[in-house]
């Protein structure tokens, strides 16, 4: 993995000063709340309900074992012993104090880590493939991609005051684990020349409350022209963007206005002309950095194949796949027990994870955007030890990829922009689907179902467009009220949900998820996944299922 | 007014030469002939002045290039970096925000970035020209 030299430790170091020095002047009035909003969320320190919440960037999901108990350090000291993991590779810490940020900060950086641009109208955290330069289908790692992203727009003079908030997600294969089409950029790397990659570039997609899917913005860019087209198009956004209001500032909303072939014009004159040199050592930097990620320090292995009874065979059959490596194999870590917060995990937990990855994994973990994490490259003749070790630890859940593996947002328990809570609902969920689950497995049934996300509101951090089964917590009436969205996908075939009909109870959305499963399930083809038969059914079938019999809640 | 410049010295003038103003929001599209240009920001959060900046080097301008608005000494180095010699800061402004801070706005910024940008006035060489530029 990517290891930090003296130039990277002294730049987060120089980062920690400057916010250090930043909330000293907060604290001694010389900068106003609404001058340090901009600083502070620029260092991913939002004012939550309750406290401040510092939300750490883990670039393109990769930790190693030492990074992970600095942020188990931090859960324990800094937080009420626990973290929360979330959709774009971040982890957030939900009860900090203003006074201890500057300290965790220099922890971080001790650890090569920061909290740069994890928040605030600037270049995000650059996410990617949670199984980035270990799965079979692999064409390109996009980590190398990443890392350079990461160091171009890491307080880029230009590009820190946008419109809005802009995400950047990379893919190197066909199947798409990333959402990389629900991002203001997307990009799809391809092998070039050179070892150099070719890039598809993917504009205006994102979620809130005008979900898009990314359109192509230019095909096969070779590596030459990648920063330069970036450049360019954030140029045009932070100088087109709406600003008068925020709803319509992120970059989608441009590209629609406009229409991507004037947008694309506007970007094209802004490139004319212009000299290169900023990014003339890109090419060898790009080679600098790849040789972090080359080579997988891994000895050929016997290729066997392990399968179990009862929930070792499940988890087998959902927590691990394939590894580009015969015997070896990569291994999800599901933080979606029944009935847990998902994404959440206490500060022991990330030590006994660290501990597992450094006996068995080169300790390394990976972060995933569904909120989970991954041991990236365990030896099969591990997979028994790891699985035992898992089970101890109360994190051997067997549901990767089922239904009751919930993407869901911290929601009213702890945002100050939620309108409905998120993570009891996903609690519930996760009691009822989990059970269905486990008794569908022991009838000798298949138990895959729909993904299900939760927000808790239309600012979609929990990606409900995106779902199979979406779910949106809005307050109507001074209530809570759960609007369900169906078909929506944030994988290769990304496609935005559709809305059903009026919304639910929060006691009621349980017995209205399992119907819509049972719907599913009636009227499924063999083999079929829910998105395929949604595509082919609509959402009629499942709108008569829901609406026409009244759901019975106990009183 | 006081004025910055991309050396670190900050004093305040009686008068000072802001040549022709242009507002942030609006890059030239034809480069000006102006010894002077200060371009407005519109708001503290309105990132578009640095773009405006950047263009006009872009284009070629090799006058004076100063930044006015309700910028805090944080965003002095944005400004330097997106080709701006001057940050035009207000009294009451330097007032609230300490003579001292502005003073020293360079010091306790990042000082190194891993690309430098044509025009940039900063205090940055480039990490990546550091790195492989032997």
């Amino acid at each position: 993995m990517y290891q930090y030299d003296g130039y990277d430790q002294a730049f987060v170091a120089a980062r920690a000063a400057e916010f250090r020095e930043q909330v000293g002047r907060r604290l001694t009035g010389q900068l106003t709340e609404d001058e340090f909003k901009p600083l502070r969320l620029k260092n991913g320190l939002y004012l939550q309900l309750h406290a401040y919440m510092l939300r750490i960037a883990i670039p393109y999901g990769v930790l190693s074992s030492k990074q992970m108990r600095t942020l188990a350090h931090l859960a324990e000291n800094y937080d009420r012993g626990y973290g929360h993991f979330t959709t774009r590779q971040n982890i957030q810490f939900n009860w900090t104090e203003l006074r201890h940020v500057p300290d965790m900060l220099d922890l971080l950086a001790e650890a090569g880590m920061h909290a740069i641009q994890t928040s605030g109208n600037c270049i995000r955290n650059v996410t990617t493939d949670a199984f980035a330069g270990v799965a079979g289908d692999e064409e390109v790692d996009p980590r190398a991609t990443c890392e350079l992203l990461r160091q171009w727009s890491s307080a880029h003079p230009e590009f820190a005051f946008l419109p809005r908030k802009f995400k950047i997600a990379v893919i190197g294969a066909n199947a798409d684990r990333a959402a990389m089409k629900f991002h203001d950029i997307g990009l799809r790397a391809y092998p070039g020349e050179n070892g150099l990659p070719r890039y598809d570039i993917w504009v205006g997609g994102g979620q809130g409350r005008t979900p898009r899917v990314a359109q192509l913005f230019e095909a096969d860019v070779p590596f030459e022209r990648l920063l330069p087209t970036l450049d360019a198009m954030l140029r045009v956004y932070n100088l087109h963007g709406r600003r008068d209001n925020k709803y319509k500032a992120r970059i989608k909303i441009l590209v629609a206005e406009m229409g991507l072939e004037a947008y694309r014009a506007e970007v094209y004159a802004d490139m004319e002309g212009r000299d290169l040199s900023p990014f003339a050592e890109a090419a060898p930097e790009y080679e600098r950095i790849l040789a972090h990620f080359a080579t997988l320090p891994l000895p050929e292995g016997e290729d066997v194949t392990i399968s179990g009874d009862g929930a070792f065979g499940e988890w087998i059959d959902q927590n691990v796949t394939a590894h580009k490596v015969p015997g070896y194999a990569v291994v999800s870590v599901s933080l979606k027990a029944r009935g847990a917060i998902p994404g959440d995990a206490t500060g022991e937990e990330m030590r006994m994870i660290a501990d597992l990855a450094e006996r068995y994994s080169g300790g390394e973990i990976r972060v995933t955007h569904r909120q989970n994490l991954v041991l990236p490259s365990v030896r099969a003749a591990d997979l028994e030890a790891v699985f035992e070790a898992l089970v101890e630890a109360g994190l051997a859940t067997g549901n990767i990829g089922l239904s009751s593996d919930i993407i869901a947002c911290p929601g009213l328990d702890y945002c100050a922009l939620a309108t409905a809570r998120s993570i009891p609902i996903a609690q519930a969920l996760s009691e009822r689907l989990r059970s269905r689950e486990i008794r569908v497995r022991q009838e000798g049934r298949d138990a895959s179902g729909p993904t299900l996300n939760i927000s808790g509101c239309i600012n979609a951090c929990g990606h409900h467009h995106a779902a199979n089964i979406g779910i949106l917590g809005l307050n109507k009436a001074e209530s809570e009220s759960y609007q369900i969205t169906l078909g929506g996908r944030a994988d290769e075939g990304a496609a935005v949900g559709e809305i059903l009909g009026p919304g639910f109870t929060a006691e009621e959305i349980p017995d209205v998820v399992e119907r819509i499963i049972e719907t599913w399930d009636a009227h499924r083809a063999e083999g079929e996944s829910f998105a395929e038969s949604y595509a082919r059914l609509g959402k009629d079938v499942f709108k008569a299922a829901v609406y026409e019999e009244p759901v019975n809640v106990a009183a | 007014m006081w004025l910055l410049d991309d050396h670190g010295n900050f004093d305040r003038h009686e008068a000072i030469d802001t040549g022709r103003e242009i507002p942030g929001e609006t890059p030239p599209t034809a480069l000006p002939n102006d010894e002077v240009i200060t371009v407005r920001f519109g708001g503290y959060a309105d990132g578009r002045g640095f773009s405006t900046g950047n263009r006009l080097r872009k284009m070629g301008f090799s006058g004076r290039l100063i930044a006015a608005g309700p910028l805090a000494p944080d965003q002095a180095r944005h400004a330097f970096q997106s080709g701006f010699d001057a940050v035009l800061v207000e009294d009451d402004a330097a007032e609230r925000q300490g003579e001292r801070a502005w003073r020293e706005a360079i010091k306790h910024s990042v000082g190194e970035l891993y690309v430098s940008g044509i025009g940039s006035h900063g205090p940055e060489r480039g990490i990546w020209r550091a790195r492989h530029d032997h």
